[in-house]
């Protein structure tokens, strides 16, 4: 009876404990993965959200950019060693399964919701004003970026404006030309403004106000807007900032890479510091002699 | 018992009943009160089966001896009107000569009068007593002088027929009277107080065929029955492990095919699944490559789910295992298909005793969340009392690849290779002088391939006493690969302990240590040797070997025998399993059960390629490093009733909870461009680019609760009802808990009369159940919104991004399975012949799947709960007994048909190459489609060569939709991995001292896409390819350089896997124990030679180097692709298996 009694303590008490632990011992929270509830606090955080987008810019012009915008092109010939996708590219009778089309359009829209959730979570952080300003501003210029090579390849294209945090109710429909210019032109005025003209040290690569002037002007010239075009981009050339460079080989030197004055924006591969990112296009785009 | 005897004997006293009757009922021995002269009524008191004494109780109120009866005889034998009494009263009645004087004359005349009144009227003098058994029987039994009962013993001694020694724990019993008694250790027993006379004596004991002898027991003395038992239970008397159980085989209500310790043992296997192939009906097991230490896929009815996990639950002594590598391991390694050394392949084959493989819902319901793909039951040897055994064991194999591909050789290559240029308005490359140097060239299949040996050795000591019985075993196993550069050895170590503490407590344990180290294949091999030119030697001028460029593709060669042997593609394993228990009996048939289980898992992943050798040659050496460790560990606490009402009905309820954990940690480091390839992997802190760090700590958990209620009514009628609930941390918020019942009903209908009477069948069972199963086998956060991290390189230095990685869904939720089966068992031919048959269905919905989501979202899927899948099928299961005797021969047979279909995938009706395979052109047949099975393929349709002016022949394909174009929209469904059905057949046969066992298996229907074959069939002029390519053939194009990328996904690749595989032969030896003493071996009781071959014929039309592949077995999505895939190897192996 005695042994019992002990036992029907025990599994009282086994009961008991287990009970109380019940809720920690399911916690699903990840211990080796970040999770947006506990992001997005300090100004260190609000960096890496604006580095990251910056990456996704990177695998935005890897590789299916180029076949649209140079293999497409007149550019380039392919050759019968070229793979067939690569012929069907120059020969343009691509279709919609392409797969540089689906990569330009994923890559872009990857740049833009990383853009949106900066654009809607690092206000709210408390932090150096200044600093807050100018990462905005690059978050502005790179969701800008986005949308202008969407429109230039698809036209209407669908606007997204926040960070996508659900799938239910998600606006897939294209939203017509003239609203996405807007947006883009938008972004780039405030990105202009929040930029500073130039970095220095570990910074250099970042967008700057010139990069954004010149992203608008651009924007304005396709959109045959002439005036402010050739206002935006006068004020560029005004701002002697920016030089040519005495010799034009020099664009392509590593060692003069990001660093010359001829460079307005530039997006960096570096094989060694970042494994795997070597830009390819050393092996396809080298000048010849 | 006693209590009770003494109230009804002084109810009966106070009452004074009519009739004479005996008075109190007391312990015959110790002597009796008589109330008068006239015969008493006694019965065996039921149960007692304890040697000390009887107990006797009062039987005159009986139902058999109130009968009232109508007689009438004048001076008839007393024989005469006991044998009218019987039959009159539907008594049978058993009196000897000695007891009762037959011819004495009787004289009575009553109506309806008691059965019991006039047998003591017949027998008033007689000095006889009436002992009533359990089976309704009466006999008549002489009263000693002293009024005491007379009766007889029976003794005798219980052995094995093998070992010859006593067996212990057995259980005597003498039939129709309830009398029984337990052998002791050395195997002799008593049983007293047996009425005199003719009866039968029954010995049996779990694990033993039971044995039944006539014995006539004479009062007052000894009768000695010995038995010799022989251990092997038939299949009824079979005892089944079920989970968190075990079960008698008559009495199961749900679908449990069993595989035996001797099938394992009949061919050498390195891993469990791989015996389970052709073993048990419903259970597809394909073997993913030859690879040592490579897994198996298998499926349980078929497959289940899409993104979801499709592997059976692994349960080993009750320990639920880790067998996803996803987690357990980092995933450094350099392969295509394979994550890592098949976790299983850490158990010695050697060590299990048994494995039964739960199919249906009534028997995977109580796994709950994890029984939706069934259910792998592993049990492991343990020690028996009374027998101390030591068992050796050793084998030597040698494994050879079954075929090679016929390639061709220098000489036909370079003429292909001057033909695609040409053909392409290019110069050719050799000169006809050169061609006719170059004769045959380099053999690469030849210069990868190998004889290779495997060599297993294992020890086992297992015994005990009453007490405690315990198994030691240890193993090594040596498996060099067909391939070069490519290896697995494992040396493991169990110990197994039971331990009887008290007669209410039990405690124990299970323990298996091992360590496993295996040399992958790096992935690009064979498809390198394949394609290669046999232009290139495999060493250069100086010995090294040859990794310069390769004129033909303009980049370095990438030399298979270089990367088979200069690569380091390593895994060591080291994995711990064990469990602690103690059972507790709070009351009689009411146990405790508390375990504690730990599954430990090391693994260590090296991968290192040296400046010499692609891919190291690129980046000058480039290496990692990966080690991860996983401890799950889960306690498990249960409450088990059973419970007898008289010989009607039984209940057997059980009802516990269990709660599991598991960890991982692992950390990974890559580094490339190194100064020397010296340090090899170990010298991954000198790189001078380090690549990254990766430290994944994924854990999960679960706790559950789970009954269940097993009633049996008048054991011809068996109810089965079990409910699990399960609460795990991977669902979402709002859906932890689920339910998962079923229910299943079983109808032994050989036990009813009217099937008895029909004599056909030894028994008849039919059962249907019916229930809900779950997968919870999905990541471990993907209900969980999640950021990742990004690199990107500003003004000379590293800046880590943080950024959405995926998206939440607090929705969801398990994968649910709903499971219907019918089915039957049967006997017959006086159980020469067993049959069991299924028929089952069942639904999967709430599938997990990575629904696509629209990319303007920034994300590419969300794993979602929608679609659905169905499978249906039938199951055949044959065994036969076809000869006794000296020669022996039996046969088991069974064959599974499955039916895969999907039902719903939600928005879309087909969803285009969920699993990228191959590479090159071939990267999408994979497919979705609703109406079709999972594992489609998806592509052209190939319609014939057209020639173009020049002569040059192109694939042309369909133009399905008759648009005029043959564009993407002109793919179709081009076969699909699944087989129509498969099987097994197996026969054994024995004649003296020999054995002959021969197991053919079989898969027909499935289809292979052989990515291998369009790469070497495309005719670019680069590459290395089938002779067909000089011949010609169906879809063969021309060469011509560039071809290789024309190369699309069609039919043309989609071939018939269905084979015929003798996958065992076995031909054994047992030495007599003769001559064993006679080479003074005496302390040997046996030693087993044997002989036998794997894969020893192959019947197939599949072109590639073995049916029996999928190189992707860790998904369900991309079973049945043939791309490089290491191949299948056939072995002669010599053995011998020894006894102490």
């Amino acid at each position: 009876m005695q042994r019992t009694k002990l036992l029907s303590m025990l599994g009282g008490l086994t009961v008991l404990a287990l009970a109380a632990s019940c809720d920690s011992f399911l916690d699903p929270s990840p211990s080796d993965v970040l999770a947006p509830e506990t992001f997005y606090k300090t100004s260190s955080d609000a960096l890496a959200a604006v580095n990251g987008v910056y990456e996704q810019v990177k695998w935005s012009y890897w590789l299916g950019f180029w076949y649209v915008s140079d293999v497409a092109t007149d550019d380039i010939l392919a050759s019968a060693k070229f793979g067939s996708d690569g012929h069907r590219m120059s020969d343009y009778i691509f279709d919609a399964t392409e797969w540089p089309i689906g990569d330009i359009w994923g890559n872009a829209y990857r740049t833009i919701n990383r853009a949106n959730a900066v654009l809607d979570r690092v206000p709210a952080i408390t932090m150096d004003p200044a600093l807050r300003t100018r990462l905005l501003g690059e978050a502005h210029f790179l969701r800008a970026l986005a949308y202008f090579n969407l429109v230039r390849c698809f036209g209407d294209v669908p606007l997204l404006e926040h960070e996508v945090t659900s799938v239910k109710g998600l606006a897939v429909s294209r939203t017509p030309l003239a609203q996405v210019y807007a947006l883009i032109v938008s972004d780039l005025q405030e990105a202009a403004t929040a930029l500073p003209p130039a970095y220095s040290g570990s910074d250099v690569g970042r967008a700057t106000s010139g990069a954004a002037q010149a992203l608008l002007a651009k924007a304005y010239l396709t959109e045959q807007d002439w005036l402010k075009a050739a206002q935006t981009a006068g004020a560029i050339i005004t701002s002697g900032h920016y030089v040519l460079l005495a010799n034009w080989k020099d664009n392509f030197r590593i060692a003069l890479k990001l660093a010359n004055s001829e460079s307005i924006f530039e997006i960096n591969y570096d094989g060694i510091l970042d494994p795997g990112a070597g830009s390819i296009h050393t092996l396809f785009s080298l000048p010849m002699g | 018992m006693r209590v009770a005897a003494i109230v009804l004997a002084a109810a009966l006293a106070a009452a004074g009943v009519g009739t004479a009757r005996a008075a109190a009922a007391q312990n015959a021995p110790r002597g009796v009160e008589l109330a008068a002269a006239g015969p008493r009524f006694l019965a065996a008191a039921a149960g007692a089966a304890v040697d000390a004494g009887v107990q006797w109780s009062d039987a005159s109120d009986a139902a058999v001896f109130r009968r009232p009866i109508t007689v009438d005889w004048r001076g008839v034998p007393l024989g005469e009107a006991l044998s009218e009494i019987a039959r009159k009263a539907g008594l049978r009645l058993t009196y000897s000569a000695a007891v009762v004087p037959l011819q004495a004359p009787v004289t009575l005349s009553a109506s309806h009068l008691t059965v019991g009144a006039v047998l003591s009227a017949v027998l008033y003098d007689a000095g006889v007593d009436i002992l009533l058994t359990s089976s309704g029987r009466a006999a008549l039994v002489k009263r000693g002088a002293l009024g005491e009962l007379q009766v007889g013993r029976v003794v005798g001694r219980v052995t094995d027929s093998v070992s010859r020694q006593g067996i212990a724990v057995a259980t005597v019993t003498v039939e129709g009277t309830g009398l029984s008694a337990r052998s002791a250790d050395d195997g002799t027993y008593r049983i007293a107080n047996v009425p005199p006379g003719p009866h039968t004596v029954r010995a049996a004991r779990i694990g033993y065929m039971p044995m039944s002898k006539p014995v006539t027991v004479v009062a007052d003395q000894d009768s000695t029955v010995d038995f010799t038992l022989t251990a092997q239970a038939t299949e009824l008397e079979q005892v089944v492990a079920i989970g968190y159980g075990t079960a008698a085989r008559r009495e199961l209500t749900g679908a449990v095919s069993s595989v035996s310790a001797d099938q394992i043992a009949a061919a050498p296997v390195t891993s469990l699944e791989q015996s389970l192939l052709g073993r048990a009906s419903g259970v597809q097991v394909v073997t993913s490559s030859g690879q040592p230490g490579a897994g198996a896929m298998v499926r349980i009815r078929g497959g289940n789910s899409i993104s979801a996990g499709n592997d059976p639950l692994y349960v080993i002594d009750g320990v639920p295992i880790t067998t996803n590598l996803n987690d357990a391991t980092t995933g450094t390694l350099f392969t295509e298909g394979m994550r890592g050394l098949n976790p299983l392949a850490a158990l010695n084959p050697e060590d299990i005793e048994s494995i039964e493989i739960l199919k249906d819902a009534s028997a995977g319901a109580i796994y709950g969340a994890r029984g939706a793909n069934g259910v792998v039951l592993i049990t492991t040897k343990r020690g028996r009392s009374g027998q101390n055994t030591v068992s050796f064991g050793s084998y030597y194999a040698r494994q050879e690849v079954r075929r090679e591909l016929p390639l061709m050789d220098a000489t036909q290559f370079a003429q292909m290779v001057n033909a695609a240029n040409t053909n392409a308005s290019q110069p050719p490359l050799y000169a006809d002088t050169d061609i006719a140097r170059l004769g045959r060239g380099t053999d690469w299949q030849h210069a990868i391939f190998r004889t290779a040996p495997l060599r297993g050795y294992d020890v086992s000591v297992s015994g005990g006493d009453q007490n405690t019985t315990y198994f030691v075993s240890g193993s090594l196993l040596q498996n060099d690969g067909v391939i070069i550069g490519s290896d697995m050895s494992r040396g493991s170590f169990r110990f197994n302990l039971d331990r009887t503490v008290s007669r209410k407590l039990r405690i124990g344990n299970r323990l298996t240590f091992s360590r496993s180290q295996g040399q992958v294949l790096p992935s690009p091999v064979v498809l390198n040797a394949l394609t290669a030119p046999p232009t290139l030697s495999v060493t250069g001028a100086g010995g090294e070997y040859f990794t310069g460029i390769n004129l033909l593709t303009g980049r370095s060669f990438e030399n298979p025998v270089a990367s088979a042997l200069r690569i380091t593609n390593q895994e060591r394993q080291n994995r711990l399993i064990g469990d602690v228990f103690g059972e507790y009996d709070l009351l009689e048939g009411l146990t405790l059960r508390s375990t504690l289980d730990l599954d430990f898992l090391n693994s260590v992943q090296d991968y290192y390629a040296p400046s010499t050798v692609l891919p190291g040659l690129t980046t000058n050496g480039q290496g990692s490093r990966g080690q991860a460790q996983t401890v799950s560990w889960t306690f498990e606490n249960t409450i088990h009733y059973t419970r007898r009402f008289g010989t009607l009905h039984s209940l057997d309820l059980l009802a516990g909870t269990t709660l599991e954990r598991i960890n991982t940690e692992g950390i990974s480091g890559t580094a490339q461009d190194f100064l020397t390839d010296g340090l090899g992997v170990n010298g991954l802190y000198a790189g001078k680019t380090f690549v990254g760090v990766w430290t994944p700590a994924p854990h999960s958990s679960l706790a559950s609760s789970f009954a269940r209620a097993n009633w049996g009514l008048a054991a011809k009628y068996l109810f089965t009802l079990t409910g699990r609930v399960d609460v795990s941390s991977r669902f979402g918020r709002d859906h932890r808990y689920g339910l998962f019942p079923s229910g299943a009903f079983a109808w032994r209908a050989s036990d009813e009369g009217f099937v008895r009477r029909l004599g056909w069948f030894d028994d008849l069972k039919l059962r249907a159940s019916y229930g809900r199963t779950g997968n919870q086998d999905i990541g471990n956060y993907k209900s969980l919104a999640t950021l990742g991290s990004t690199v990107y390189v500003f003004g000379g230095s590293r800046a880590i991004g943080f950024v959405p990685a995926s998206l939440a869904n607090s929705d969801l939720k398990w994968e649910t399975t709903d499971q219907f089966d019918v089915g039957v068992d049967a006997s017959v031919l006086r159980n020469r012949v067993s049959v069991t048959a299924d028929y089952y269905n069942k639904k999967t919905h709430d599938l997990l799947l990575d629904a696509r989501v629209p990319s303007s979202s920034g994300f590419g899927s969300q794993l979602q709960n929608i679609g659905s899948v169905r499978n249906r099928g039938f199951e055949l299961s044959i065994n036969t007994v076809n000869l006794t005797g000296a020669v022996g021969w039996e046969t088991s047979l069974n064959l599974a048909w499955n039916r895969n279909r999907v039902l719903n995938l939600g928005a879309d009706s087909i969803i285009i190459d969920p699993y990228g395979v191959g590479g090159g052109a071939h990267q999408s047949p994979t497919v979705l489609k609703v109406g079709e099975p999972i594992n489609s393929f998806y592509g052209w349709v190939y319609d014939s060569l057209a020639y173009d002016t020049l002569g040059i022949g192109r694939p042309v394909y369909r133009d399905l939709d008759g648009d005029g174009k043959v564009t993407a929209s002109d793919r179709t469904i081009i076969g699909n991995a699944q087989p129509t059905y498969t099987g097994g057949l197996s026969n054994r046969f024995t004649f003296r001292n020999f054995e002959l066992s021969i197991l053919l298996q079989w898969s027909v229907g499935n289809k292979i896409y052989n990515i291998t074959r369009s790469l070497l069939t495309a005719a670019g002029g680069t590459a290395n390819q089938l002779v067909d390519v000089a011949t010609g053939g169906r879809g063969i194009p021309t060469p011509k350089i560039g071809n290789t990328f024309e190369s699309r996904e069609s039919d043309l690749f989609v071939e018939d896997g269905s084979y015929l595989r003798g996958k065992n032969i076995r031909v054994a030896y047992s030495l007599p124990a003769t001559w064993l003493q006679a080479v003074h071996l005496q302390g040997m009781s046996r030693l087993q030679l044997y002989v036998s071959a794997q894969n020893f014929f192959t019947v197939t039309n599949y072109t590639g180097y073995d049916p029996e592949i999928s190189e992707y077995a860790s998904t369900n999505l991309a079973q049945g692709f043939d791309y490089g895939t290491y191949p299948q190897v056939r072995q002669i192996t010599f053995g011998f298996s020894a006894g102490f």
